[in-house]
């Protein structure tokens, strides 16, 4: 009996600690290569991607028209492009190109695509995105214009993410919603079979433009937990890992088989303030919360150091418009505590944070519940699955919750949606005439120089209203096996045509 | 053999006797000492945070260490107690009262009672038990009155069939049969006659579900489903703790240590209290 009773006990806790054991299979030889993921992504088309989770594999299946290269020049990709004028872009596709399916990609195929993306019944993000497009017509056989109604200047930057990504019109037609699930472009790897939750497997694909990829097969394994990911790259059961928890960066430095691959991301760790209802409805309290949190202590002690601290949406990664005088006051409990008797609170504010269940968000939450106690907040702290963020966030239904972005290279990318009064994420409901006015005007003129002061007063101005607490810009930490070559992006996305084996 | 043995004096009589159930009796007494006494014996505030000394390892300072929020983990796995005997004692103690009461109707009366209430209880125990407490509490929503009602819930149907059982036999004794016939109530006979004659099988079936109880509330804080941050649980520690196994073993080890232990103590209690209670064993 006793020993019954104790191993029951052990193995009860012993089962507590190892419930992160999960897959085990054989390290793959030969030329596959095996990538884990945080997540499965929501769907393959690029009209439809709308969440983080595509971002991993959409580059491998589909190739943009233009390339981004890591340090954000842009490049010709499937198109050179010209500009006659600031309202005008010719694209000029390589010849011979085809999609996986063998159908020619050329200028009628690209201008499908945009008929697809601009057509309102599709409901495509990219739609808004493509901003102010007047026309695009085939020019030529090879030759794509697109007229602009005013000036957009994020537009090659756009067509370097996701709405550039050109695919098959055939394979639309013919395989309607499927498309989804079985995506046909023109990227360096052809899908091979998609099973949810479990394995994306992917195939060269010998047509593509730069010449057909070195690693002829990759399966792409979605694995949520930050530990068993880095179990799994560890045992070799896969080869390339998204993800790295930030405090395992020293040590997987260290460690002889591995290579960890850091760079300064493009997106930001911040939460948005609900400016629709009280308490944060009042300005000064949105301030007085802002200032009680140092965000130097979340980079330190969530992120362990990696990234950088974050005070406004624009990351230090796209140099020239990044403000580095931008620092509204912050970690001052006793000065939050002074606003918050001048907006007339006394007694503690109560103050709900919604975080999803994800250790860095739970850790993220409790010290700014700490710290925003201490300066006159009576913070909780409500955990939600990841799932059901998205739909939180848009019914406006948190005081504070967690809105992280994964950036783009373009700061029209990082601010428009968030903060312009009908932005799509604009989740704080935030009104203001000003910064509207300002990224109206930055996205419409040319010239970095022009458009950094006007980020620039935005930035201050969106400082000064507080409809985001921004605490974090984190690094971008992925690691592979030695064995493996592979080039990191700032922006997270693998693009595997550049990997091989050695 | 002496005139008048009671339970009690059977148990306290075993509990020197025994040294397994005097090992058992000891670690529960910690911990609700523990629980009781937090806020006096706790060395720091469980919940305050001292970001300059995250992850420190066990030293006279912090006896068990920091977490990485640099908190006392000594403190927060004593805290944790309160959560963990809170639950245990308050998902029991529900599930005991209304499974009893459920099952003493069943027996007593039969028929149509009976099968309604036996087949729904059926149906809660074709579920396995944790994960029927992860279903249900995820449908509440994460927090600690949910786990409670979460794992009472699961428990139901163990009170009720033990105590229907119990009651088929007792209702037809001789001296429930004396009572019917002197006219006594229903009421009467079900709470003041059958009931305390249904009871030993059920206490030890409690004390051993205590220690369950504690396990379910564990899984369901370490998958955030129970007690929210920043509230130290056993079992949300332990989630914290899997970050960072490779440099700061120390956050699971003492956690887990508490609930191996006081699970086990549990166990051993509740074994002793059968053999007190069980004629055929000793």
């Amino acid at each position: 009996m006793l020993r019954r009773t104790l191993l029951k006990g052990l193995v009860m806790s012993v089962a507590l600690v190892s419930l992160m054991n999960g897959t085990s299979a054989l390290a793959q030889a030969g030329k596959t290569l095996d990538v884990a993921i945080v997540s499965d992504p929501v769907t393959l088309d690029p009209a439809l991607m709308a969440s983080f989770f595509e971002l991993s594999v959409q580059y491998n299946i589909h190739e943009p028209l233009l390339h981004v290269t890591p340090d954000l020049k842009i490049e010709p990709g499937l198109a050179s492009v010209t500009t006659p004028d600031d309202k005008t872009y010719v694209l000029t596709l390589k010849p011979n190109l085809t999609f996986h399916d063998g159908t020619a990609l050329d200028a009628a195929a690209v201008k499908a695509n945009f008929d697809r993306m601009l057509d309102p019944s599709l409901a495509s993000p990219r739609r808004s995105e493509l901003g102010p497009i007047d026309s695009v017509e085939a020019t030529g056989p090879l030759q794509v214009t697109v007229k602009l109604k005013t000036p957009y200047a994020p537009f090659l930057q756009v067509l370097a993410n996701r709405a550039g990504m050109m695919v098959s019109p055939t394979a639309v037609k013919s395989l309607q919603a499927d498309f989804a699930t079985k995506a046909v472009g023109a990227g360096p790897y052809k899908v091979v079979s998609w099973t949810k939750n479990s394995e994306l497997v992917l195939e060269a694909f010998d047509g593509y433009w730069r010449g057909a990829p070195a690693i002829k097969r990759i399966v792409f394994r979605p694995i949520p937990d930050e530990t068993v990911r880095l179990t799994n790259l560890r045992s070799g059961t896969v080869q390339l890992i998204d993800s790295v928890p930030p405090q395992t960066v020293a040590q997987v430095g260290r460690e002889s088989g591995l290579t960890l691959s850091q760079s300064p991301g493009l997106g930001f760790n911040a939460f948005s303030l609900n400016t629709t209802r009280p308490p944060f409805n009042d300005a000064k309290v949105r301030k007085a919360f802002s200032m009680a949190v140092n965000p130097q202590i979340v980079q330190r002690t969530v992120y362990f150091g990696t990234g950088a601290v974050s005070y406004g949406p624009i990351p230090p990664s796209i140099a020239w418009a990044y403000d580095k005088n931008l620092q509204p006051p912050r970690g001052d409990a006793a000065a939050a505590k002074k606003l918050l008797t001048e907006a007339g609170k006394s007694e503690p504010v109560p103050v709900t944070i919604t975080v999803t269940n994800s250790p860095i968000q739970i850790r993220t939450a409790e010290i700014i519940q700490a710290q925003a106690n201490q300066a006159g907040f009576k913070v909780d702290i409500k955990q939600i699955d990841p799932t059901s963020l998205i739909t939180v966030l848009r019914q406006k239904d948190f005081d504070l919750c967690m809105s992280p972005w994964s950036g783009r290279s373009d700061p029209d990318g990082n601010m428009y949606n968030y903060f312009t009064k009908s932005g799509p994420n604009n989740f704080a409901g935030y009104q203001s005439e000003k910064v509207d006015e300002l990224l109206q005007k930055a996205r419409t003129t040319a010239g970095e120089e022009a458009r950094a002061p006007l980020y620039r007063e935005a930035q201050a101005q969106i400082a000064e209203d507080a409809p985001m607490l921004f605490l974090t810009f984190p690094a971008t930490l992925q690691a592979s096996q030695k064995a493996l070559t592979w080039l990191q992006y700032p922006d997270g996305a693998f693009r595997l045509q550049f990997a091989k084996f050695n | 053999m002496s005139a008048v043995v009671t339970p009690g004096v059977t148990f306290a009589r075993g509990l020197v006797r025994d040294r397994r159930a005097a090992l058992g009796f000891t670690l529960v007494l910690i911990a609700v000492l523990a629980a009781i006494a937090a806020p006096l014996i706790a060395p720091f505030d469980p919940d305050t945070p001292d970001f300059g000394a995250a992850l420190a390892p066990p030293s006279v300072m912090h006896l068990l260490g920091t977490d990485d929020l640099g908190r006392d983990v000594l403190s927060r796995v004593i805290f944790g107690a309160r959560i963990s005997l809170f639950v245990g004692f308050f998902s029991v103690a529900g599930a005991l009262v209304l499974g009893t009461g459920l099952g003493l109707v069943a027996g007593y009366f039969g028929g149509l009672a009976d099968s309604i209430i036996m087949r729904v209880m059926d149906v809660v125990f074709a579920f396995p038990s944790i994960l029927l407490a992860l279903a249900i509490a995820a449908v509440l929503g994460p927090s600690l009155v949910n786990a409670v009602l979460a794992i009472a819930i699961v428990n139901l149907p163990v009170f009720a069939r033990i105590a229907r059982a119990q009651t088929l036999v007792v209702r037809q004794l001789d001296f429930v049969e004396a009572k019917r016939a002197l006219g006594f109530g229903t009421a009467n006979i079900l709470f003041r006659t059958v009931m305390p004659n249904t009871l030993a099988p059920i206490i030890v079936q409690g004390s051993l579900l205590f220690a369950a109880a504690i396990i379910t509330e564990s899984y369901l804080s370490f998958l955030g489903l129970g007690a929210q941050p920043p509230t130290p649980t056993w079992g949300n520690m332990l989630r914290n703790a899997i970050g960072f196994l490779d440099f700061a073993p120390w956050l699971a080890w003492f956690p887990g240590a508490a609930i191996f232990l006081t699970v086990l103590g549990f166990n051993l209690l509740g074994d002793a209290l059968r053999d007190t209670f069980d004629p055929r064993e000793g």
